[in-house]
């Protein structure tokens, strides 16, 4: 028989290992927080919200792709070519772990 | 001890930072992208009249390709505009949208409601009149209502 847990107790902390050492970079938070709340975004739409370059917004893309956090959609090519972004369940997971560390760290 | 206050603080606002920065970006979706085009308003008024005449006018087969028309269309529609933005928003909407989208759908349900009533009661093409100018005034207020909660909820959160 488990015991209720005492009235005023504090919950312990959460540890900051639970912090996504991926997602700890503001960019990759960011980009993954547009991601986290869009069916599909698209390069254009990042490079605007996040003002960065091309180039850096492909390197922070390279990353998350790489943990396997988004997955990446190419139309065309050329001027014309979209690049469009879209996250994965395990990126979701990640990010909404990160997110909530980061309001118990917080609180 | 007070340097150690001061640490605690700076972390403290760098959490606050990064939580903040989440909520810009997942708002972000919601308020920022183009202004939407001349013809949006217009355009649901013709196809809200179209849909009443495909509906209340038209039957067997010609009803029925009326309205894969009318699907074609909107599909189209959605098409446009997520290039147009260059995203599609789900999740939390910011709490400032909540009004012009309640407002919204409960205006698309008066509008149902005084389009049936008109078909049955006066005709289907007095219907799909007052259908498109009720639908496409409804989506020219939606627009104005939503454009001026974005600019409070992006003031909110700058």
């Amino acid at each position: 028989m488990s015991a209720a847990p005492e009235a005023g107790h504090e919950a312990a902390p959460a540890p900051l290992a639970d912090l996504d050492p991926v997602l700890t970079a503001p960019k990759r938070l960011a980009f993954m927080a547009v991601l986290a709340s869009s069916t599909s975004t698209d390069f254009s739409f990042l490079r605007r919200h996040l003002g960065v370059s091309d180039s850096d917004l492909s390197k922070q893309a390279s990353a998350l792709e790489s943990a396997g956090y988004l997955t990446v959609t190419k139309d065309g090519r050329g001027r014309g070519g979209t690049t469009t972004f879209k996250i994965t369940k395990e990126g979701r997971r990640a990010f909404e772990q990160h997110r909530d560390t980061l309001r118990v760290l917080l609180s | 001890m007070e340097t150690s206050r001061t640490h605690d603080d700076r972390e403290r606002d760098a959490v606050l930072e990064q939580l903040h920065a989440i909520e810009r970006a997942q708002a972000a979706t919601w308020l920022d992208h183009p202004a939407t085009p001349w013809w949006w308003a217009p355009y649901f008024a013709v196809w809200s009249a179209a849909l009443v005449l495909s509906v209340g006018y038209l039957s067997g087969w010609g009803s029925a390709l009326g309205n894969l028309a009318l699907v074609a269309a909107s599909a189209f529609l959605i098409g446009y505009q997520r290039r147009h933005r260059g995203t599609w928003p789900t999740g939390d909407v910011p709490h400032e949208l909540h009004r012009p989208l309640w407002m919204l759908l409960v205006g698309a349900v008066v509008v149902m409601a005084a389009a049936t009533a008109l078909g049955f009661l006066v005709s289907v093409w007095a219907s799909a009149a007052v259908t498109g100018v009720l639908a496409g005034l409804l989506v020219w207020r939606y627009e104005r209502d939503y454009v001026r909660a974005a600019e409070r909820a992006r003031r909110r959160l700058a």
